[in-house]
């Protein structure tokens, strides 16, 4: 009876999580973020032709993409149960709301407390930056989030169970096709190690087993799957080869203070106190463990090799199972003493703690990530262009939006925020700055001209991204002609440089 | 009689699995160093490596006996080494093309043997040897030594005779190794050095007299200063690029001689398995640690690590599969993923390098300029097409052993638009033709409306004359 209420309870967080993430999301018809529209086509292509669409045509007016493909063969099975849009945000959703489990398991196996683990499981759902990057958009890592706690859950109990090394085993496998941030776990998993041996605690075999296979499993499969960008960008993949003047927007420095907002005041700050008392007081290689995550991601963050939503999310997540470690000691201080009779109300103060500093900063974060969708007026002129454009035009718009003018418009656009495999990303954005920023039109015409722009789309993402009022190359009439003129400005390039003769 | 009996039956056993094991060593370099013959044979009738390109040219400059390299403008001295001598002797024989291609697969499938009685001559336990050299022959660098024609084929080969010789204890053998080390001096002092540090550590292991030991340090020593004051020979081996030390050192990263993410993972972890015997091994881990550091600065080293890199690697997979393993199918999966990842890692090397410049355009072109163009004037073109220009006899305005100065004229002429100026500097290397690829439009300019492109499109002093898919050819009229 009692393994039933419990699953209740971990069940209606999931349902709670779950809701208020689909209540949000539903709030748009649209997604958030540049990618979720790239995640769209491929599940589309996939639907269609049964495989992602690697060589693309529209992308920088045809390029190669390289990146793994499970996340979107799962979104295009369920997309022939319902409409795609839908699919995309319900999967997401619930792939992103699954890590209440997952955290609430092992919450339980570190601690064996019921109460403080639910709290942890609550406070999981609620991470902040998790929960307003992954709501409304069609993330990958929304599955793989989870994924690296069920495989991080498998690892803790293979010691009691040998059949879990061989769920860790499939889990890791399939997250090496999910997402890169695997990488993470296997750093992770050794910074553990060192750890261990630090600590002089006797490392167990079959973990440094595990470890030792993963690691090489999870080398081999990322040197499979990233070779020839490997090849093309060297070392300098790890940042993707994004162009110098935007890399701080993608791999941007994180303060204390925006870490304490995006993980949650009560998981941050109790969390790390967990951590100085495992380091000078308690040596629990459970704990140990969590505290090699932490230690991994928190030195990724710093050297900027993670995307600090990801790397955030992961922080905030390993923190949270770190407060159930101190709600334990908490809860059981206070059966000990008189106030145990009000243990209830105790638990319902942390609850509210918790809904205070996680779950009303996660809707404020999301309320806010609404205004990052693309609005109607954007989608519109977008669609605008598939039907009123010729075929093959190019079309030029800002890096995040040209995801939404290869989805929407059918286009070719000259930029987008994929630069993975492309060699000449930092000339390009240069290039487009020049065009946007410029005020003579023959300064703009013939890079215009170098990527055989036809279309160029000046909206608020290009204002806000170049820091201009407007696009002063076109007054200039004669090259610049306006052809759709509502809140997003498209113009058709009309001019063509003819080498004039410097010679 | 019966222990007789056994011992002769136990010793014809042993020699027939020594001779099962040097077969199939055989086996797998000839297949792995197949390739290469089978695509100059069947596909591609030309050399892969640039380097291949200048070593033969130079190779055949010496039967000409020249001092100077007039294939460049200006000429420039000519230094030969004993790679080139080789050359040049085998190419009497059997054409110089032929022997820049197969010298170094016979060489390589020597090397393989060599370094396979080598390390039975060290005892080294049969599986661990048949590894390392599975390991050895799949390597990238393996491969890029032993299919271009460079001296770097000829420096391993002869350090490895040169081991094998002086290991042995037959004295005739020993005074045939003073040959091999005095010839492997003159490839300079890089190579002396190294070798004059590997003798005193075989020294270690395989006990000479001091009168044998002493005399081949002399003779390195002698031979070093005799070639490094005579012949000041140049090792071109690859095209220097500008690439970090991390991309020379992983081939998985896009380096030429480089290793195997895996086998240095691998090699690291043979390091930590036999650390504790340091004190027996330390001048041998003193002289992989010091190559090692070396390898960072210049590639060239890479070819003396993959010996230690291919032993270690070996001897970290056979500790694996000889350990007790709490969980035997991760064990085995583990031995997978690693051969898997050393395997894959060359096949995808062995790829990308068939798929390398030059390309049958570039070689058409070539042959075009040198039937139609007057060879009195110099062809212009990147510095890195430089060896192929002299190879089928252009006079080339710069390669990659060039100055600085000369490359800074070539750079105004990428990217000036004024007509005087480039014409000017042209004008001074009597320039002729200009010779542009691919490779040329991808990376030196970004859109045809810059520097020299907008010249030949726009001015009268330049006339296409040679136009394929990826290489043009323009005359310059103004000459």
């Amino acid at each position: 009876m009692r393994l039933k209420k419990e699953h209740m309870i971990v069940g209606a967080i999931l349902i709670l999580t779950f809701a208020i993430r689909l209540y949000l999301s539903f709030q748009t018809s649209y997604f958030a973020g540049d990618d979720s529209y790239f995640n769209i086509r491929q599940i589309e292509h996939i639907r269609s032709s049964g495989f992602p669409l690697f060589k693309d045509d529209l992308s920088y007016s045809g390029r190669v993409f390289i990146f793994p493909p499970v996340y979107h063969y799962i979104a295009a099975f369920f997309s022939l149960f319902m409409p795609l849009e839908i699919v995309v945000k319900i999967v997401t959703n619930l792939f992103a709301s699954a890590i209440v489990i997952f955290v609430f398991l092992i919450s339980f196996h570190i601690t064996r407390n019921f109460m403080s683990s639910v709290l942890a499981s609550l406070a999981s759902g609620f991470v902040p930056i998790f929960f307003s990057s992954t709501f409304t958009s069609s993330a990958t890592y929304s599955l793989a989030v989870p994924l690296f706690f069920f495989a991080f859950y498998c690892f803790l109990k293979s010691e009691e169970n040998r059949n879990y090394v061989y769920v860790f085993l499939t889990t890791i496998f399939l997250l090496v096709l999910v997402h890169s941030i695997v990488i993470f776990l296997i750093i992770g998993l050794l910074f553990y190690l060192l750890l261990i041996k630090l600590e002089h605690l006797k490392q167990s075999k079959q973990e440094i087993e595990m470890i030792i296979f993963s690691s090489l499993l999870i080398l081999w499969f990322q040197f499979l799957f990233y070779k020839k960008a490997l090849l093309t960008h060297g070392i300098t993949i790890v940042w993707q080869n994004i162009p110098a003047e935007i890399i701080n927007t993608f791999f941007r420095e994180t303060n204390l203070l925006e870490m304490v907002y995006q993980i949650g005041l009560i998981p941050f700050f109790f969390g790390i106190y967990v951590i100085y008392r495992t380091t000078f007081e308690q040596k629990r290689k459970s704990i140990l463990l969590v505290v090699g995550f932490v230690l991994s991601l928190g030195i990724s963050i710093w050297l900027r090799i993670i995307k600090p939503e990801i790397g955030l999310t992961l922080l905030g997540l390993m923190l949270v199972i770190l407060l159930s470690d101190y709600l334990k000691g908490i809860f059981e201080y206070i059966e000990k003493t008189r106030i145990s009779k009000f243990k209830f109300f105790i638990i319902l103060f942390v609850a509210l703690a918790i809904v205070a500093t996680s779950i009303l900063p996660s809707i404020y974060y999301s309320m806010k990530e609404l205004d990052n969708v693309p609005g109607s007026e954007e989608i519109n002129a977008m669609k605008w262009m598939k039907s009123h454009t010729a075929e093959n035009a190019v079309v030029l718009a800002t890096a995040e939006e040209g995801h939404l003018v290869t989805y929407f418009g059918n286009r070719k656009n000259v930029i987008d925020s994929n630069f993975l495999m492309i060699p000449d990303a930092q000339e390009r954005y240069e290039d487009i700055k020049t065009i946007y920023t410029s005020s003579y039109s023959t300064v703009a015409t013939p890079l215009l001209n170098k990527y055989d722009v036809n279309y160029l789309i000046f909206s608020e993402k290009s204002k806000k991204d170049f820091e201009i009022n407007e696009l002063k190359i076109a007054q200039d009439t004669t090259c610049f002609n306006l052809i759709y003129n509502k809140t997003i400005l498209i113009y058709k390039s009309l001019c063509k440089v003819i080498a004039y003769r410097e010679i | 009689m019966l222990i007789g009996k056994f011992k002769k039956f136990k010793k014809q056993h042993f020699e027939s699995q020594k001779s099962t094991y040097s077969l199939i060593v055989l086996i797998m370099a000839f297949f792995i160093l197949l390739v290469p013959a089978v695509r100059f044979l069947f596909f591609q009738n030309y050399f892969k490596e640039n380097a291949s390109f200048y070593n033969t040219h130079i190779a055949s400059s010496f039967g000409r006996d020249e001092k100077i390299d007039s294939t460049v403008y200006g000429g420039r001295e000519l230094h030969y080494n004993p790679y080139h001598y080789f050359l040049y002797i085998s190419g009497k024989i059997f054409q110089l093309e032929n022997s820049s291609i197969f010298i170094p697969i016979i060489l390589g499938f020597f090397s393989a043997l060599l370094f396979y009685n080598i390390l039975e001559k060290f005892k080294v336990d049969s599986n661990t040897t048949v590894l390392a050299i599975l390991i050895f022959l799949v390597s990238p660098t393996f491969i890029y030594v032993f299919s271009a024609s460079t001296p770097l084929c000829l420096i391993f080969f002869l350090g490895l005779l040169g081991v094998f010789l002086f290991i042995q204890e037959s004295k005739l053998l020993f005074f045939l190794s003073l040959p091999v080390f005095s010839t492997l001096s003159l490839f300079g002092f890089a190579v002396s050095l190294t070798i004059f540090a590997i003798t005193i550590i075989l020294n270690q292991y395989f006990r000479k007299s001091s009168g044998q030991f002493y005399s081949t340090l002399a003779v390195i020593i002698v031979f070093a200063l005799v070639g490094g004051i005579f012949l000041k020979s140049t090792i071109v081996f690859q095209n220097p690029e500008n690439s970090n030390f991390v991309k020379e050192f992983f081939s998985d990263f896009g380096g030429n001689v480089g290793f195997s993410i895996f086998t240095v993972i691998l090699a690291f972890f043979g390091v930590v398995m036999l650390w504790k015997n340091k004190e027996k091994n330390y001048l041998a881990f003193l002289l992989f640690f010091i190559l090692l550091f070396a390898s960072f600065a210049d590639s060239f080293f890479n070819i003396f690590l993959i010996i230690p890199f291919s032993l270690l690697a070996s001897y970290a997979i056979i500790s694996i599969s000889r350990s007790q393993w709490e969980i035997t199918v991760i064990k085995n999966l583990t031995i997978l993923v690693i051969f898997c990842g050393i395997i894959f890692s060359s096949i995808s090397y062995y790829n990308n390098h068939l798929k390398s410049a030059p390309s049958q355009d570039m070689i058409t072109a070539l042959k075009f300029l040198n039937e139609k163009a007057n060879k009195a004037y110099t062809i212009f073109s990147d510095e890195k097409n430089g060896f192929l220009i002299e190879y089928y006899g252009g006079t080339v305005f710069a390669d990659t052993l060039f100055s600085k100065e000369r490359l800074s004229d070539e750079k105004t002429i990428y990217y000036s638009r004024k007509v005087e100026v480039t014409k000017k500097i042209l004008d001074k290397y009597h320039v002729g033709y200009i010779l542009i690829d691919k490779n040329m439009r991808e990376k030196i300019w970004v859109s045809e409306d810059q520097g020299l492109l907008f010249l030949l499109k726009n001015s009268d002093s330049f006339r296409k004359i040679y136009n394929i898919d990826s290489v043009e050819v323009w005359e310059y009229l103004g000459k």
